[in-house]
């Protein structure tokens, strides 16, 4: 799920007005060891309400969705908290998941579910032509998470709404996650405070993600939305091409995501939060299941925790088992976007789990043989996925298919795509791949195991150095393309 | 001891630059409103462009309100100049990388892909016309050129080269090996032996000649053609309207080296501003008019296409001319300010020229031109890029007056033989009228003594009506009706 947002982390706009003024808010109230409670209070109501006009300025008045969410689901959460008996609580907590997912189903899937209807039964139904709310999916989860961890009495309703308010739509996860856990946060919002530490490696964080986004995800990006460009116009491409798109792709989702983690993860770290991390090197799994494990942390947890294990998880019949795996895989696609596509995306997964459950463990498996089979399997079995998740309908994804099989006749037009394959492209392709094989992170373990106690200083000069000139350039970057002459059709 | 101490102070140190980075902006940008300090926002001017405003809240939807704050930020950085310079510099000229639509090719030229100047895409052959957009084309040339006839003008179009067709030899390695069937090639196919081949002119030859013997003919970094590429063109329209039916018009010579006459407005000339980069055209009986003295107003008023016109001393010639930016901008800035002192380097001979701009006319416009300036040429620009783009304006009259002009003569007194013919019917002036709650007034078509055929028709000079077949026996009589009409003529083909 690729964002787009107008107060994107990577416009002038946050980066140079929004993101200093409430750092600074911040850090004035909270630089002590040991802020007072009135102090946190302040900073928390600082934040909603900073989050909250971070939200209206991309989406105006869907912000009024967003507030009716967060009091929705304070008062239910309040109410299940409060309830005595059992029953009541499980008809308090089923009507607050039944709202937010009514809120989904009509912002989100009534259309998809519209047309699906209208072609199926050829029928005509009106579609609403609702526009989509920003970060929808990430905030009814994220709600529909807390009631249900009230109702397990896993966590205590809060009693502040600008507590709830803030957990809820906290600028750096709202509108692409990672999805936060009341449970996860529910102790900085009541203590935190901003130390040295903490920020200085927040801000790391944050700086190297904005340098992930644009660097790398922005460049492979920008070939492959114009490889695919042609698949949406019918048109097949050059298998070499196909093949650049696809690993541009494959590299784009992956540093188009964790970047925009790491930028959500820094921020709340300056804010004086822990996020949860939401991707471990995926592209290093050796099965899919591990990549599972491995990609979008929060989310497949969040399945688990509350879809698959309620639905029996993996303790019950085989065949019950699968099936709960393809439901829960069909579910997580869905999630995604309200599209064919994404439900045959999560069926592929589904599968593919299902496959590798019902597969016999070979002893091959064990040994480093194996392991570079099970990870040339993972990577083409997830890259194939991806030509599902990026195309927009089945023939797109069977023309890319074909293009990449070298069996599509090959239109003339797609011999523009020679002017992007470009020595940046390159160069920032190679550097995504280094970056996701892990290598970089486990020779820093390495170094830092190494380095004496003497050095730290050095080896923090040298890591702040490479992240400081990534940054630089990100930043460069991101002003210099406002470069934009002779656009007369803006007059 | 001191190691540990030196982590921490690393840490505020880096945090510190970054948020003096992060926060400078901001700081600068309200610094220089508070306290007037010297402003150091730069940079779009350069771009030819309007800096985007701050916002007028109460006219934006409240969505678009984040948007157009960071397209005000993102217009007014401080030092915005500088770092814009750089980072192109950096990706067009080390990098040689594509910026969105821009591709950077040899020695600092831009040229352009996809959208609405696919150059690139037509140089490679990417673009093929179908047989149903060539025919198009013919139609409308065909078409345009008996309406303009019939309405007592002639008829020029005039498609101009595109950079990467002048100058392929700064195109990207990967593209310029690879040159296809462009779109104006396979038009040139099409008109060849068509009705109106001569009132289409393509100028890439001349300009490609022009390029090989060392000639610059566009601007580096923006698809317009240069001030020597502007001159060219109109020099070239000049001389093709000379040629072919107004040998009394003269052409504006360019200049490198103007002389002192010429510099200083005594004599007819052209040259290229070297602080501008724009064509200086000196020309004595000229005496522009502020665009807002057009009296032809058509629905749409994007600005800037509101029409120009420019009056001066000449031979009473009148010229109704649409073209794009293409044209315009090396005469002017897009400045509203840069509209008084428009020059054309088209000689002497016309002494009313209008210009509008982007503006591809249809039937209604042009007969709104007619009506109010009765023109002796209408010449209409366009890139050859754009040929693919379809055929703008091509609507039943140019159908009808496109079959008039390819049908065989036939006199109207004929042979009497009942049969299928084309009418076309021009008169010198209508006039409505008088006298409330009249019906529409309209040129009716009789023969036999029964009506045959009619049509609705503006009031105004020099109006004409092409009817669509009609059957009957000859001899057709017109007649006005609700009106009436001086100098009429009727002309019969099949």
């Amino acid at each position: 799920m690729l964002v787009n947002f107008n107060m994107l982390f990577t416009s002038l706009t946050f980066l140079a007005v929004f993101l200093p003024i409430v750092l600074t808010a911040s850090w004035i109230l909270l630089h002590s060891r040991e802020p007072r409670r009135p102090r946190i209070a302040l900073s928390n109501a600082i934040l909603l309400l900073s989050s909250l006009l971070f939200y209206f300025w991309g989406e105006g008045r869907g912000i009024l969705l967003l507030c009716a969410c967060i009091a929705a689901n304070f008062l239910f959460a309040l109410t299940i908290d409060g309830a005595r008996r059992q029953g009541d609580r499980k008809i308090l907590v089923v009507a607050a998941i039944v709202i937010d997912l009514a809120a989904l189903a009509v912002f989100k899937y009534a259309d998809f579910a519209t047309r699906g209807v209208n072609t199926v039964f050829g029928t005509k139904f009106h579609e609403l032509g609702i526009a989509l709310p920003l970060g929808i999916s990430f905030f009814t989860f994220q709600a529909m998470s807390y009631v249900i961890d009230v109702y397990r009495r896993d966590v205590r309703a809060t009693r502040s709404l600008v507590d709830f308010g803030c957990y809820i739509s906290m600028f750096p996860q709202l509108v692409a996650g990672p999805i936060v856990r009341y449970s996860d946060i529910e102790r900085s919002l009541r203590k935190r405070h901003t130390g040295l530490l903490q920020v200085s490696s927040g801000m790391r964080r944050f700086l190297a993600g904005l340098a992930r986004k644009v660097l790398i995800a922005n460049v492979a990006g920008d070939f492959a939305d114009r490889a695919w460009a042609f698949t949406e116009k019918g048109m097949g491409i050059h298998p070499a091409y196909a093949w650049l798109a696809l690993s541009a792709y494959t590299l784009q989702i992956y540093h188009d995501f964790a970047g925009y983690s790491d930028m959500a993860i820094g921020i709340g770290r300056m804010l004086g939060f822990n996020f949860p991390e939401n991707f471990n090197l995926p592209y290093t799994s050796k099965s899919v299941r591990e990549f599972w494990r491995r990609w979008h942390i929060s989310l497949s947890t969040w399945f688990r925790d509350y879809l698959y294990i309620p639905l029996g998880g993996s303790r019950c019949s085989t065949a019950r088992a699968c099936i709960n795996n393809l439901a829960v895989f069909a579910l997580c696609g869905l999630w995604h976007g309200a599209s064919v596509m994404f439900l045959a995306w999560g069926v592929w997964h589904g599968l593919l789990i299902v496959a590798e459950r019902l597969a016999p463990d070979s002893p091959l498996s064990r040994t480093r043989a194996g392991g570079l089979l099970g990870y040339a399997r993972t990577m083409a079995a997830v890259a194939l996925g991806w030509v599902l998740f990026r195309s927009q309908t089945p023939d797109e994804a069977w023309l890319f298919i074909r293009s990449l099989a070298g069996s599509a006749s090959i239109a003339p037009e797609t011999r523009l795509l020679a002017v992007d394959a470009h020595p940046l492209l390159f160069a920032s392709l190679a550097v995504g791949a280094l970056l996701a094989s892990g290598l970089p992170w486990h020779l820093r373990e390495w170094a830092s195991r190494r380095v004496g106690s003497g050095r730290r200083a050095a080896f923090a000069l040298a890591e702040w150095c490479a992240v400081s000139a990534s940054a630089a350039i990100a930043l460069l970057s991101i002003a210099g393309g406002s470069y934009n002459p002779f656009i007369y059709f803006r007059f | 001891m001191q190691a540990r101490g030196l982590r921490p102070a690393i840490d505020a140190a880096f945090m510190a630059f970054w948020m003096l980075i992060l926060a400078a902006i901001a700081i600068l940008r309200m610094s220089t409103a508070a306290w007037g300090w010297p402003s150091p926002v730069s940079g779009v001017a350069e771009e030819n462009r309007i800096p985007s405003p701050w916002p007028d809240f109460a006219r934006l939807p409240s969505a678009s309100w984040g948007r157009a704050i960071d397209a005000w930020l993102n217009d007014s950085f401080p030092f915005r100049k500088a770092v814009v310079g750089f980072y192109r510099h950096v990706r067009f000229h080390a990098l040689r990388c594509p910026f969105g639509d821009r591709v950077p090719g040899d020695s600092g030229t831009i040229f352009l892909r996809g959208g609405t100047w696919p150059e690139i895409d037509d140089y490679l052959g990417a673009i093929s016309l179908g047989d149903e957009m060539k025919d198009d084309w013919r139609t409308l040339i065909e078409g345009r050129t008996a309406w303009a006839e019939a309405h007592g003008a002639r008829y020029l179009e005039v498609v101009t080269p595109v950079k990467i067709q002048v100058h392929p030899e700064h195109a990207p390695w990967t593209v310029k090996r690879l040159p296809g069937q462009s779109s104006r090639k396979q038009l040139e196919a099409a008109m060849r032996g068509s009705f109106a081949e001569s009132n289409i002119v393509f100028l890439t030859g001349r300009f490609r000649a022009a390029a090989m013997e060392g000639q610059t003919l566009f601007y580096s970094e923006d698809h317009h053609v240069n001030a020597l590429g502007c001159w060219m063109v109109y020099d070239s329209m000049a001389e093709t309207l000379r040629r072919m039916w107004f040998p009394q018009l003269t052409k504006t010579p360019y200049f490198d080296n103007p002389p002192d006459s010429v510099a200083q407005g005594l004599a007819a000339g052209a040259f290229t501003d070297p602080a501008s980069q724009r064509l200086v055209v000196s020309a004595p009986g000229y005496s522009p008019r502020q665009y807002r003295e057009l009296d032809i107003v058509f629905d749409e008023r994007r600005y800037p296409s509101i029409p120009v016109r420019v009056r001066r001393k000449g031979d009473g010639l009148k010229l109704a001319m649409r073209h794009d930016s293409f044209l315009r901008f090396p005469l002017s800035s897009w400045r509203r300010g840069g509209y008084s002192s428009l020059a054309i380097p088209l000689g002497d001979g016309f002494n009313d020229i209008a210009m509008f701009i982007f503006k591809r006319f249809s039937t209604a416009e042009l007969d709104k031109i007619a009506g109010a300036m009765a023109p002796d040429v209408i010449v209409e620009q366009f890139p050859e890029c754009k040929i693919s783009l379809g055929t703008a304006g091509l609507d039943d009259t140019m159908r009808r007056a496109a079959a008039f002009g390819r049908a065989g003569t036939a006199p109207n007194t004929a042979d009497g033989r009942e049969g299928r013919y084309l009418a076309m019917a021009s008169f010198s002036k209508i006039v409505a009228g008088k006298g409330p709650g009249r019906s529409p007034l309209a040129v009716v078509l009789d023969a036999d003594g029964r009506q045959v055929a009619t049509a609705p028709v503006a009031p105004g000079l020099r109006r004409a009506i092409f009817f669509g077949e009609i059957a009957g026996r000859p001899p057709f009589k017109l007649r006005i009706s609700n009106g009436k009409a001086a100098r009429s003529r009727l002309e019969i083909r099949r």
